[in-house]
């Protein structure tokens, strides 16, 4: 039985790999400094208003070239694909014992990502509740991850070759 | 539901990793049905009959719980 919608096993080191670049560049950005040619883009934005940067909306929001801070949307990037690389690719013995698995941990992962939400949501307040909202784009991902792996892990640890 | 894969599996000698890779599965999912914490679709059940040469109520049985 075939799960359908995953990816080809081999995504899954690639996802490692854009999820390394996308740490790593988040933690130079915080380290080192910006990266200059990422940190004052030229970008065709598809929809801006300016809106609460600009101190005078534009009269036209659509299709305008602007100067953006586009390092926040590289390492965003990375890391949902990256995350979804990992989380989605196929296994070399994917099977319906390891689907339903996949489907469980999925399950588990879902309300874990929505419990620390509604926690967030009564705990945090002002704009720190963005990066609430910022991480939130893939602790669900993330989650899924860990529970996943982790529950193969303990199956692959339990008597290797029983008779 | 229970299953006496594991004495089938003792009768001709392999071990769990050969049957899951005579049948293309992983070993996991052996482990899984032989321990009763998975019950397999219609289809493993039959390849895994087919494979002892035997038919379906050979190595799996009902329990009085999947009655009720």
């Amino acid at each position: 039985m075939k799960t359908k919608f995953l990816l080809p096993p081999k995504f899954k080191n690639f996802g490692w790999i854009l999820l390394g670049i996308s740490i790593f560049l988040s933690i130079w950005i915080n380290v080192i400094g910006d990266i200059p040619f990422l940190a004052d883009a030229k970008i065709l934005c598809i929809y801006y208003s300016g809106f609460p940067l600009e101190p005078h909306p534009t009269s036209n929001p659509f299709f305008q070239v602007h100067r953006t801070n586009l390092q926040l949307d590289i390492i965003g990037i990375l890391a949902i694909v990256g995350c979804l690389f990992v989380a989605f690719s196929r296994l070399k013995t994917e099977d319906e014992y390891i689907s339903k698995i996949r489907l469980e941990s999925l399950v588990w992962a879902t309300y874990v990502n929505f419990i620390l939400l509604i926690v967030a949501i009564i705990a945090i307040y002002g704009l720190d509740f963005l990066d609430v909202m910022l991480y939130n784009m893939i602790t669900i991902l993330i989650l899924f991850i860990i529970r996943f792996h982790f529950v193969i892990y303990r199956l692959k640890k339990v008597k290797e070759n029983e008779k | 539901m229970k299953n006496n894969i594991r004495v089938e599996r003792a009768i001709l000698d392999i071990t769990q990793e050969e049957l899951a890779r005579k049948i293309n599965v992983s070993r996991q999912t052996i482990h899984a049905i032989e321990n009763g914490k998975y019950i397999p679709s219609t289809l493993l059940a039959f390849k895994i009959a087919h494979f002892f040469n035997k038919t379906i109520e050979n190595i799996f049985f009902l329990e009085e719980s999947d009655l009720g």
